[in-house]
C-alpha cells in the first residue's frame, strides 16, 4: 500500500499551555505556600479537582513538570492559585518565585468533582497538601447556592494555613494535638456527625492516602457518595506516558490520575 | 507547509516531513498532544507499542524521577492491535507526521501478527521493532541482547512488509555494534539508537526498590553521553542510517547525534517536560545548519574520526 498523508492544514488549538505571571506567592502556613497566577482569558476556565502542570526548571534537574490541583479561581480578577507543600527540590524552586516572574503552566487538565443529582449536602474532606482543592470546591459549591460543610484535618495549628472562605461555607478543623478545633483526625470528627447532618449528603475529599482510604471506608458504610481526588507520579501530565496509571476494582482496567482523574468516584479504584 | 527535502529523513522513497520523531512511549497516540505541540514540525510520531492484545502495564509507581532524568517501568502498556487501528489510527492519519508504529511482544509471533494486521491499515510510514521486551520463549529475555536472534526476528519481519523497517537497539548490550550490524544483516532500513538504560533507585524508609519490579528503564538528558558513544559507535559499523535518540533536551544535543552519525532524531522524555521539544529542535538544528554551512543532513557526518 502507497504511503500517503491527507493535507489537512494542522494548527494549534486552544491555549493550554503558556507562560503564566506569579502575581503572589506566599506563606500561608508552616512550609505551606499559596502562589497567585495571571489566568488570561484564552486559557479555559479550571474548575476544583482539576490540575496544573508547572515546568519549574528548564534545565536538567528536576527534570520533570511537577502536577498541582487548583485551590481558587477569580474570573474577574484572571487570577488562580495553588497551594503546595514545601518538600522538595522543585517547590524549593516554586517558592523562590516573586511576583512578575513568569511560569511555564499546562492546564486546566483531568476531571474535577462532579455534583451528584440527588445530594445537596456537601461535606468536604481535606488534609495537609489535599487542602487546597477542597477549598476551591467549598467555594464554588457556595457559589452554586449551596452550604458546604468543610472538614480539614492538620497535625497541629502551625500548619493550618489562611484561607478565604465564602461566608456559605462551615469550616471545622481537626488537629491531631487539638491545638486548634476538634482535637483527632478527620476520620475521628466524621463519627462525631449526627445523622440529621448526613442526610442527602455527598463526600469530596482530597488528601494523603490513609485519610483518602478512611474517608472512602466510611461513606460506604454510611452510604454516602464519595469522591476522591488522588495523587501519583507523573511525567506527562497530559496522558501520554501512563506513568500515573493507578489500579480500579476493575483488574482489566486501570485510570490515568492525570487524564480519567485526579477525581474519582472512590467506588472505582482498588484500595489497599 | 515548507519542507526542505535536503532536511527530510527518507527511508525507500518515503520522505517525513523532517528530522525529528518523537520516541515511542513519551507521545502515547499523538493525540494526547493535540493543542500542545504543533504537528508540522514533528517529522515522525513513533506510537506506543503496539502489541496483539491489549496490555494492562506494570502496578504502580511507574515513574522515579533520578538526577537529570527518571526511571519508567511501564510494562508495554497499550490498547492493543484491533483498538489501536479503531480508535488512534484516524487522528495519525490527519497529522502531517510520518506514522511509524513500534511493534512488540511476548513472542516472535506477536511482531508478525502486529505487521501484518498493519500492512493492511492505511497511514502508517513503516515500523519500529522493540526489541527490549522480555521475549516469553527465552526465558524472558530480551530479542535484543542476542545478536543471533536480532538477526531472525529482523529477517522474519522484514519478509512480510516492504515498508520502512526499523529496529530499536537496547544499550544493556556488550557491544551494541554487533546487535546493530544483526539488525542490517537481517535486513533493517535502519536503527533507533538508544533504548533506555537499566537504572534504580532505593527507597531509604523501605529498603526496598522504588519501583515494584525492581528495575527500570532511565531516559532523560542524563543519558546523552551514552547515546551519543553509541550512535558514534554503530554509524561507523553499519551502513544503513542511525536515528539517534537519547538525552536530548536541547537542539544543542540533538546537533550533537547528528554530528556523531544519526540522520534523524528522536526526542524521548524530555517531551515531558516540554510539548514543543520536536519543534524547538527542528528550528535550532535548521538554525545551526544555516549558520555553519550545512546544507543537508549528509553535512553533519564530514567530521574526521
Amino acid at each position: 500500500m502507497v504511503y500517503k498523508k491527507k493535507q489537512v492544514p494542522y494548527t494549534r488549538r486552544r491555549m493550554t499551555q503558556f507562560d503564566a505571571r506569579v502575581m503572589e506567592n506566599r506563606e500561608v502556613a508552616q512550609d505551606y505556600f499559596e502562589i497567585f497566577l495571571e489566568w488570561p482569558a484564552p486559557a479555559r476556565a479550571p474548575l476544583p479537582g482539576q490540575l496544573v502542570t508547572f515546568n519549574v526548571e528548564k534545565g536538567f534537574h528536576p527534570f520533570l513538570r511537577r502536577p498541582f490541583a487548583f485551590a481558587s479561581y477569580d474570573k474577574s480578577e484572571r487570577l488562580v492559585s495553588v497551594i503546595y507543600h514545601r518538600r522538595g527540590p522543585a517547590t524549593q524552586l516554586i517558592s523562590s518565585l516573586r511576583s512578575g516572574d513568569t511560569l511555564d503552566v499546562i492546564g486546566p487538565r483531568g476531571f474535577a468533582f462532579q455534583p451528584p443529582r440527588d445530594a445537596d449536602q456537601p461535606l468536604l474532606v481535606g488534609g495537609g497538601i489535599g487542602t487546597g482543592p477542597v477549598v476551591f470546591a467549598a467555594n464554588w459549591l457556595a457559589t452554586k447556592g449551596l452550604h458546604p460543610r468543610l472538614i480539614l484535618g492538620f497535625r497541629h495549628q502551625g500548619l493550618f494555613p489562611a484561607l478565604t472562605l465564602r461566608p456559605e461555607v462551615e469550616l471545622q478543623v481537626c488537629t491531631d494535638d487539638g491545638s486548634l478545633g476538634f482535637k483527632g483526625n478527620v476520620r475521628a470528627f466524621l463519627s462525631t456527625i449526627q445523622a440529621s447532618e448526613k442526610d442527602n449528603a455527598f463526600v469530596w475529599a482530597c488528601g494523603p492516602y490513609p485519610m483518602l482510604k478512611a474517608v472512602h471506608e466510611w461513606s460506604q458504610a454510611e452510604g454516602l457518595p464519595c469522591q476522591v481526588s488522588v495523587e501519583e507520579i507523573m511525567a506527562c501530565g497530559v496522558g501520554a506516558c501512563l506513568g500515573c496509571a493507578v489500579e480500579t476494582v476493575d483488574a482489566r482496567q486501570m485510570v490515568r490520575v492525570c487524564t480519567e482523574g485526579p477525581v474519582f468516584d472512590s467506588k472505582v479504584l482498588k484500595w489497599t | 507547509m515548507d519542507i526542505n527535502p535536503a532536511f527530510s529523513f527518507t527511508l525507500k522513497g518515503q520522505a517525513w516531513p523532517g528530522f525529528v520523531g518523537v520516541a515511542s512511549g513519551t507521545f502515547g497516540y499523538a493525540k494526547e498532544y493535540d493543542g500542545l505541540s504543533d504537528f508540522t514540525k514533528i517529522g515522525a510520531v513513533f506510537t506506543k507499542a503496539i502489541t496483539p492484545e491489549p496490555r494492562l502495564g506494570n502496578p504502580p509507581p511507574r515513574i522515579v524521577e533520578t538526577p537529570g532524568g527518571m526511571l519508567n517501568s511501564i510494562g508495554l502498556a497499550n490498547v492493543g492491535l484491533e483498538d489501536f487501528i479503531r480508535d488512534k489510527m484516524d487522528f495519525l492519519r490527519r497529522i502531517p507526521s510520518a506514522v511509524v508504529v513500534n511493534v512488540a511482544g511476548a513472542l516472535e509471533e506477536d511482531y508478525e501478527k502486529v505487521v501484518d494486521r498493519l500492512e493492511g491499515v492505511e497511514g502508517i510510514w513503516g515500523y519500529e521493532i522493540n526489541i527490549s521486551c522480555p521475549n516469553v520463549r527465552h526465558g524472558g529475555m530480551s530479542l535484543g541482547t542476542d545478536p543471533r536472534l536480532v538477526e531472525q526476528i529482523t529477517a522474519r519481519l522484514r519478509g512480510r512488509t516492504t515498508k520502512p523497517l526499523i529496529v530499536k537497539l537496547s544499550p544493556n548490550v556488550t557491544d551494541i555494534g554487533d546487535t546493530a550490524s544483526a539488525a542490517q544483516n537481517g535486513g533493517a532500513d535502519a536503527v533507533s539508537c538508544i533504548n533506555t538504560l537499566v537504572g534504580m533507585l532505593i527507597d531509604l524508609k523501605t529498603k526496598r526498590p522504588v519501583l515494584p519490579l525492581n528495575t527500570g528503564g532511565l531516559s532523560g538528558p542524563a543519558i546523552l553521553p551514552v547515546a551519543l558513544a553509541a550512535v558514534w559507535k554503530v554509524s561507523r559499523r553499519v551502513k544503513i542510517p542511525v536515528i539517534g535518540i537519547g538525552g536530548i533536551t536541547r537542539w544543542e544535543d540533538a546537533v550533537q547525534h547528528l554530528l556523531a552519525g544519526a540522520s534523524a532524531v528522536q526526542v524521548g522524555s524530555g517531551s515531558f517536560a516540554n510539548p514543543r521539544l520536536a519543534e524547538e529542535v527542528h528550528e535550532g538544528v535548521l538554525e545551526y545548519a544555516r549558520s555553519n554551512q550545512l546544507k543537508s543532513l549528509a553535512d553533519f557526518h564530514a567530521m574526521a574520526d
